[in-house]
């Protein structure tokens, strides 16, 4: 594989590593919001 | 160059559109998500303030738990017509907040889709990068190989070429030293070996130029291979972080699917069918083939079940508890009362029913009835005596009872110095007083409950609560014998008496099957909102241990009656 392949490849897994840390956000949030919810029936 | 542009915009585009609190998809589920809850405070809110216009949701802060024990209780118990309201209108609010959730839900199955294919694609590229790279080292490795054997070869033939041409120089030399003429064979033998060895050394030559071009041409090809300096390196990092976000993965799932599963909704898992996953122990491409490992019993639960406790009575087939008899539980009641101090036994008289109590007096001892007299006397000392005032203007509001009558009711119970009076000082004529307004509150119980249940209460407390004690101290003083109200033989004081234990019974199992269905009623609720429910034994504090008995218990009694 010549390097430019090589590094090409390397961008899109890193590219992809980005995008999953994105979606981590939206994930995060849901389950943010769904202790707030329970925490104030809790209260 | 331009295609490693084309991946950062896309992720930089993908990043805006998740966006933060303030923006993007972030904002929109926080928003969602704040509606819901207002939307489902505000109903809880307007339906308290439908029974209790006073009650302020800003000022009086209420958990969903309180509000929900209010609506429960308060009111709706006794009309049936608003219990179905409340009922509906509930339903109505759940689907829209099951919606709601559901709409969640789906972001949350869609993001995790989108990490599960790009965990997948990661690993597809990582893969290929390291089989690439393995092929590419393989290859150059035979090359190597390759040009070391040609190097070997080349100097074997270099060695060769030497010693023939040693032999060459050598046989030579020989000729030299021989007579041309004498020693003619001699000299014709040793040139014909002479060029045999030269011939040799061409041929070794020629091998040896095949050898370089192949050599050359074997370098050209191995320097085309690139494996660059880092390379495995690089794979190995990329490859710890995707196994890193893989496990991340695994755990936000189960994480979800846990949280939304509390609610009787299922987080789909984006490789296979609905089950929990051991962060990090299951590998994507295994997924579909993974046979049952850890299941969740929690993301089993659906709305309706999740307490376990069905019906707050303890199961027989699981912890082996036997149900007992009236008797056996009076028996048992009798037993505890033996051995309890005397602020022990002043609770359990608080907290027991009417009935139960009258049912253990047959069980008691002589000494212990005395006892049971002195913690009645004390427990009735430490009781509150209402005011006159108040209790005429509370009692007044029960239907078809007037100041006047709620006075001569107080004066029934009270004497002029605000104290409790002994049922026995008590005339026929007011004993028959006392079972009438019993009767009325319990024939009035429903109609009262549905617009004043804290008057039912309040009767309780400051009437029948003493009513009770002071009956239960001319049992325990008179004995079983006797009967309750023994001074009384002649024929009237009898049926007076019994009319008024007759009340006495109907009021206490009217107000224990108003607690009941008040708590089946809670408990329904309980169960549309996915709560827990409420057993038997957190609301009455007193008969869950007398009510029933281990096996072991059991034979011990039967051992005991033989």
């Amino acid at each position: 594989m010549t390097d430019e392949t090589f590094d090409e490849k390397v961008k899109e897994v890193e590219a992809n590593i980005k995008a999953i840390k994105a979606y981590d956000k939206i994930l995060n949030q849901i389950k943010e919001v769904d202790n707030i919810l329970k925490e104030s029936e809790e209260k | 160059m331009a295609d490693n542009n084309v991946y950062v915009n896309n992720t930089k585009t993908l990043m805006k559109e998740i966006g933060s609190k303030n923006s993007g998809k972030i904002q929109k589920i926080v928003e969602d998500y704040e509606k819901i809850n207002s939307d489902w405070n505000k109903f809880l809110d307007d339906q308290i303030q439908k029974i209790d216009p006073s009650y302020n949701p800003i000022a009086n802060s209420k958990s969903e738990d309180e509000k929900i024990s209010d609506l429960a209780q308060k009111t709706y118990y006794y009309d049936d017509t608003k219990k179905q309201d409340f009922k509906s209108e509930l339903k109505k609010q759940l689907t829209a907040r099951d919606n709601g959730r559901l709409k969640l839900k789906d972001i949350a199955e869609e993001a995790l889709k989108k990490q599960y294919d790009l965990i997948k694609k990661n690993k597809e590229i990582i893969k290929e990068l390291s089989d690439s790279l393995q092929a590419d080292i393989e290859k150059k490795n035979k090359l190597d190989a390759k040009i070391k054997q040609l190097d070997e070869e080349k100097s074997d033939n270099d060695n060769k070429i030497a010693e023939r041409q040693n032999l060459i120089s050598t046989l030579e030399t020989e000729i030299s030293k021989l007579d041309p003429d004498k020693d003619k064979s001699t000299i014709i033998a040793k040139r014909k070996q002479i060029q045999s060895y030269r011939n040799d050394v061409l041929k070794l030559s020629d091998r040896n130029n095949d050898i370089n071009r192949d050599k050359n041409n074997k370098i050209t090809e191995k320097d085309k291979i690139e494996t660059g300096d880092n390379r495995q390196k690089e794979i190995d990092d990329l490859n710890n972080i995707n196994k890193d976000l893989e496990y991340h993965f695994n755990e936000n799932y189960n994480d979800l699917n846990k949280q939304f599963s509390a609610d009787g909704i299922t987080i789909n898992h984006p490789g296979r069918s609905n089950e929990a996953v051991t962060p990090g122990a299951p590998q994507l491409e295994g997924d579909n083939e993974r046979e049952n490992g850890n299941s969740n019993p929690e993301a089993q639960q659906t709305r309706g079940t999740s307490g376990g406790v069905s019906n707050g009575q303890p199961d027989t087939q699981n912890n082996q508890l036997v149900k007992l008899s009236e008797k056996q539980i009076a028996a048992n009641m009798a037993r505890e009362f033996r051995n309890m101090t005397l602020n022990e036994q002043k609770n359990m008289l608080n907290g027991y029913g009417y009935n139960d109590l009258v049912a253990m007096t047959s069980y008691l001892r002589l000494t212990d009835k005395k006892r049971m007299n002195n913690a009645l006397r004390e427990s009735i000392a430490e009781m509150d005596v209402p005011k006159l005032d108040d209790f005429k203007n509370k009692i007044s509001q029960v239907p078809n009872v007037n100041g006047d009558m709620a006075e001569q009711w107080y004066n029934l119970i009270f004497n002029e110095n605000n104290e409790p009076r002994y049922l026995k000082d008590l005339e026929v004529v007011e004993l028959r007083q006392i079972q009438k307004a019993i009767d009325t509150v319990n024939e009035n119980r429903n109609e009262i409950g549905k617009t004043n249940p804290e008057l039912l209460d309040y009767f309780d407390k400051n009437f029948v609560q003493f009513v009770q004690k002071g009956s239960l101290i001319e049992r325990v003083k008179t004995g079983r014998i006797k009967g309750f109200f023994a001074d009384m033989f002649n024929g009237k004081q009898k049926a007076v008496r019994d009319k008024l234990s007759a009340s006495m019974r109907d009021y206490c199992m009217a107000r224990s099957d108003a607690k009941t269905a008040s708590k089946e009623y809670e408990n329904d609720i309980r169960r549309m909102l996915g709560k827990e429910v409420i057993p038997d034994n957190e609301r009455r504090d007193t008969r869950s241990n007398t009510r029933y008995d281990n096996e072991l218990q059991k034979l011990d009694r039967q051992n005991l009656s033989r």
